[in-house]
């Protein structure tokens, strides 16, 4: 029994076009590969002290996809995330990357394996402009001697390379030499997804990216994920607490409760009213 | 035409001062620092003699070197304060292997050198690895320190030190008294170092949000190790500098030092919880610090009213500056 | 932005594991007080086998004398440092208070209680000037303190100059030494300051309050607590029990000068870190601060007793220092599982 999940990347003008099981074939041919998903994780456990923070949560990420992952306050949505991208140490279980095993050390590791992460308003330094944290930990050095034995970094270089990845994702930012603190939450949230979507991460990872900003840069960031997601190829994990998103957005929903993960559906055949019942917790799975 | 130039002018002026909010403060301790000069000027007849003016500006050359020390360290979101210690123990090493054991003296520079980044080494170890706060870290270092230097030298002073320490405290090169030149070369490595190398801007993020620094895969302990070596060694470098000016060592030198240091840093702009470090306006803090204790020494007011003068500078620089603060960046 | 909201969300997350904590939390401040309270009876045991007249009557009620400042000042800086603040002016407003006394009782001749008043009024006023700087102005604690630290001890300077001012009348040197059942009044002054400082902290709304604002200055905002209140009350309280300490140096010394009590801010905080005071906010154990001061006195008379040189007695302090609370943030860190790799 396979039960893994794959269900149609949800673009509404195709699905008119065409119909739903046609959409569905098409849509996977290209990065099928025998199911194999980008990312899988078995059986993860992650305890802190006493408390079970993950129960034996196993889930799976295809190509291309985006995977929304809800679930109530302190159901295990972060932690889970924070696991997998070794930013926590996992107690027990397995990570697979493209269905080989992988072990995820430290965050700088899972950057390494094409993995990025976007936090909640924590992934920015805020006193430094945007170049400085598109390029956080991994800056540019210039490339004469100096640069080499003492690391001095290139500021010129990173700031173009930073106009250009800005100009492709279309994404404003005011003043490229302020203190990312003097930006928007939205402006700040793009930065973010900008500087994950340069590093060129295969899977890309969404902690709230709606939180704490404003409706019209909410739906733009959720413009710039399908954005990069069509232009890129790249697969998306978004945890959310906001329903519209994740049912506007995603193509397939796991839901957490204390620590387990009770449900795994395509968003196609489900409906909010089902996704609120296993999230409280009100219908039996 | 002539209102949207002038608009367009003062778009560029705010976006000039929001991508540099540090010239803002630099501008600002600058002023403040003209004001006093002028200030004096005025007061104080023998001001802007010579002898006055280079004393001043050796005098300063110490809390610079420090200064530059304690921006980096605050930058990464630390402090230190047994700064005063480690150049009371780096002094006394330096006159116990010089002058008792008779080492020959670039040695001893060594020594004392290498004490500075021990020191360094023990207060980032504990702070960074073991994460005692470093407040507690090197206040319980304040003691140690101090204890060990005299363990090392006892309570009295030592004399008879050979003449290139001499040169180092009262030498000058093509005019420029040795510790300014040794300031001079500290602030342009520090500021080198801080803004213009990974290292540095590691540290200012490490400051700035360690959270995320973590997350970018910046190795936080090897920052803040690195900024408190670096402290050590300058307070090294100070100390050497304290023993060659008197030409004499003594185990309690420095004490007390780190509060100067902290107050010019401060007032240079340079912010407590990390992130933002200023270090040409640690500068120009020592400057202020020095120059307010001259200009009201030679002003003929009552040698202690200067602590008074000092309290209040501080205290009312910083909240002046705080004020101008966006709030949600206030603590 | 809407930075309040998220918090507010955030708070209400940590709710299950809210509980976990609050429970390790009240285990780990039981803990914390036993491991001081170890230390302590070790560091008597030891100091006794070293010398058997430490634990006599006469060297007992010498200590007890020795540690009535120190306690009372830890347990100001306790609630200071409970609010996630920090006092570095103490032995400058010692000094100023000293001051008072000296110059109304020594150079003048007024009635003792009413220099008394006057020392505690300074002291609260002195504490006032902190207190309005740290929450009016938002000036950090730590620059306050270090600018007031300076402005305090030059305004004992400008008075005093390098005067020494001693023969204090007989009323004012019984608070140090004279005896009630055989103990300084010092020691009983100690006693109520630590009676009143445990309440107010473990048993009132304000004490819920400090060790809210400590903890989540931000949450107790939303949760209609006033900050500014809170920070300006507990300032000027140490600035109050600066006053108190004050006052039984000058008994004990029968002296003042400008320079008194330097670096004891230092000692006080030491103290109250060894007793498992939070420097994070919103942990604060009074009888551990107690129990810390205990330990200090003991240290430096047991040190003393031995015979060990007074460098070598600052080198131990120093170290022991650095021991305990390196061995305590390891305990805490165990205790709370913060096991993210760095």
């Amino acid at each position: 029994m396979d039960l893994r999940r794959q269900c149609p990347n949800r673009y509404p003008e195709v699905m008119l076009l065409s119909s739903g099981t046609q959409t569905k074939t098409d849509r996977l041919a290209p990065h099928a590969e025998a199911g194999t998903p980008v990312l899988e994780a078995r059986n993860i456990h992650k305890n802190f002290g006493g408390l079970k923070a993950l129960d034996d949560v196993s889930f799976h990420l295809n190509k291309g996809e985006i995977l929304g992952i809800v679930g109530d306050n302190g159901a295990g949505k972060s932690t889970l995330i924070k696991t997998v991208t070794g930013a926590y140490r996992k107690t027990s279980g397995e990570i697979l990357l493209n269905g080989k095993p992988v072990e995820v050390e430290n965050t700088r590791r899972a950057r390494e394996l094409g993995i990025e992460t976007v936090y909640q308003a924590s992934g920015l330094v805020e006193v430094m402009d945007a170049p400085s944290n598109l390029f956080l930990g991994r800056e540019m050095t210039r490339s004469n001697w100096l640069g080499n034995a003492l690391g001095f970094i290139n500021r010129r270089m990173m700031r173009i390379e930073t106009v250009e990845l800005l100009k492709t994702l279309n994404i404003e930012v005011r003043n490229l030499a302020a203190p990312v603190r003097n930006l928007s939450g939205g402006q700040q949230q793009s930065v973010s997804v900008g500087r994950a979507a340069y590093w060129q991460g295969k899977i890309i990872i969404l902690d709230e990216p709606a939180n704490n900003i404003g409706v019209d840069q909410q739906r733009a960031v959720l413009e710039l994920v399908e954005r990069v997601r069509d232009s890129q190829g790249v697969s998306f994990i978004i945890i959310s607490h906001n329903m519209d998103h994740i049912f506007n957005l995603a193509d397939r929903v796991i839901v957490m409760r204390s620590g387990r993960m009770v449900g795994d559906l395509c968003i196609a055949d489900t409906s909010r009213a089902e996704v609120v019942g296993l999230i409280t917790g009100a219908t039996i799975t | 035409m002539s209102d949207a130039n002038s608009r367009d002018f003062l778009m560029a002026v705010r976006t000039r001062l929001d991508a540099a909010p540090e010239s803002a403060l630099l501008l600002s301790t600058f002023s403040l620092l003209l004001l006093m000069i002028l200030v004096f000027s005025f007061t104080a007849d023998q001001f802007f003699t010579l002898a006055v003016l280079r004393n001043v500006l050796t005098q300063t050359s110490i809390y610079i070197i420090l200064g530059v020390g304690l921006t980096i360290v605050l930058t990464s979101g630390e402090i230190d304060i047994s700064i005063g210690s480690i150049i009371g123990l780096g002094a006394m090493v330096l006159a116990v292997s010089v002058v008792n054991m008779g080492i020959p003296i670039g040695f001893g520079l060594i020594a004392t050198l290498l004490v500075g980044v021990l020191c360094g080494l023990m207060n980032g170890f504990l702070t960074a690895v073991v994460r005692v706060p470093s407040i507690i870290v090197t206040l319980g270092a304040l003691t140690f320190f101090r204890g060990l230097a005299y363990l090392l030298g006892g309570g009295t002073a030592l004399v008879g030190f050979p003449p290139f320490l001499v040169w180092i405290g009262s030498g000058t090169v093509i005019g420029v008294p040795v510790p300014v030149c040794l300031a001079l070369i500290t602030v342009v490595l520090g500021q080198l170092f801080l803004k213009s190398t990974r290292t540095g801007q590691h540290i200012i993020a490490v400051g700035g949000n360690a959270e995320a620094a973590r997350l970018a895969g910046i190795n936080i302990r090897f920052s803040k190790i690195l900024a408190f070596v670096i402290m050590g060694v300058l307070s090294a470098v100070a100390s050497i500098i304290m023993v060659a000016r008197l030409d004499a060592a003594q185990s309690v030198m420095g004490a007390g030092i780190e509060l100067q240091v902290l107050a010019a840093v401060v007032l240079g702009g340079t912010s407590l919880f990390g992130g933002r470090g200023v270090i040409l306006g640690s500068v120009l803090g020592a400057l202020i610090l020095t120059i307010l204790q001259t200009g009201l020494l030679l002003s003929g007011v009552v040698q202690f009213w200067q602590l008074v003068a000092v309290g209040i500078l501080l205290i009312a620089v910083v909240a002046i500056r705080i004020s101008y603060e966006p709030s949600e960046v206030r603590p | 932005m809407n930075v309040a909201a998220d918090k507010a969300v955030e708070a209400k997350r940590g709710s299950v594991a809210g509980v976990l904590r609050d429970w390790l939390d009240g285990r780990s401040d039981a803990a914390s007080v036993t491991t001081t309270a170890l230390m302590l009876v070790a560091l008597i045991l030891l100091f006794y086998s070293v010398n058997e007249r430490f634990i006599s009557m006469r060297n007992i009620v010498v200590l007890l004398n020795q540690s009535a400042a120190y306690i009372i000042l830890g347990v100001g800086m306790t609630l200071v440092i409970t609010i996630k603040g920090i006092d570095l002016s103490i032995g400058a407003i010692v000094a100023v208070c000293g001051m008072i006394l000296g110059i109304l009782l020594v150079n003048n001749d007024y009635p003792v209680w009413l220099a008394i008043s006057a020392a505690i009024a300074i002291g609260g006023v002195c504490g006032a000037v902190n207190g309005y700087c740290v929450a009016s102005l938002r000036v950090p604690a730590l620059v306050t303190t270090l600018g007031t630290m300076v402005l305090f001890r030059g305004v004992a300077y400008v008075v005093l100059e390098d005067n020494i001012l001693f023969r204090y009348p007989e009323e004012l040197l019984w608070i140090a030494r004279g005896r009630i059942f055989g103990l300084a009044p010092a020691v009983y002054i100690a006693a109520i300051t630590v009676i009143f400082g445990f309440v107010l902290l473990n048993h009132t709304r304000f004490g819920k309050h400090i060790i809210a604002v400590g903890g989540n200055a931000e949450a107790a905002r939303l949760s209609g607590i006033n900050i500014w209140r809170v920070q300006f009350l507990v300032f000027a309280l140490m600035g109050v029990v600066s006053s108190f300490a004050a006052i039984i140096w000058v008994a004990r010394l029968n002296s003042t000068q400008a320079s008194v009590a330097q670096g004891v801010e230092f000692h006080t905080i030491a103290l109250v870190v060894l007793g498992g005071t939070s420097l994070f906010g919103g942990k604060g154990l009074i009888v551990g601060s107690l129990l810390g001061a205990l330990i200090l006195s003991v240290l430096e008379n047991g040190l003393a007793i031995t015979g060990i040189s007074s460098f070598v007695q600052q080198t131990l302090l120093g170290l022991i220092f650095i021991t305990v609370v390196a061995l305590r943030t390891l305990q805490a860190r165990e205790a709370s599982q913060a096991d993210e790799p760095m």
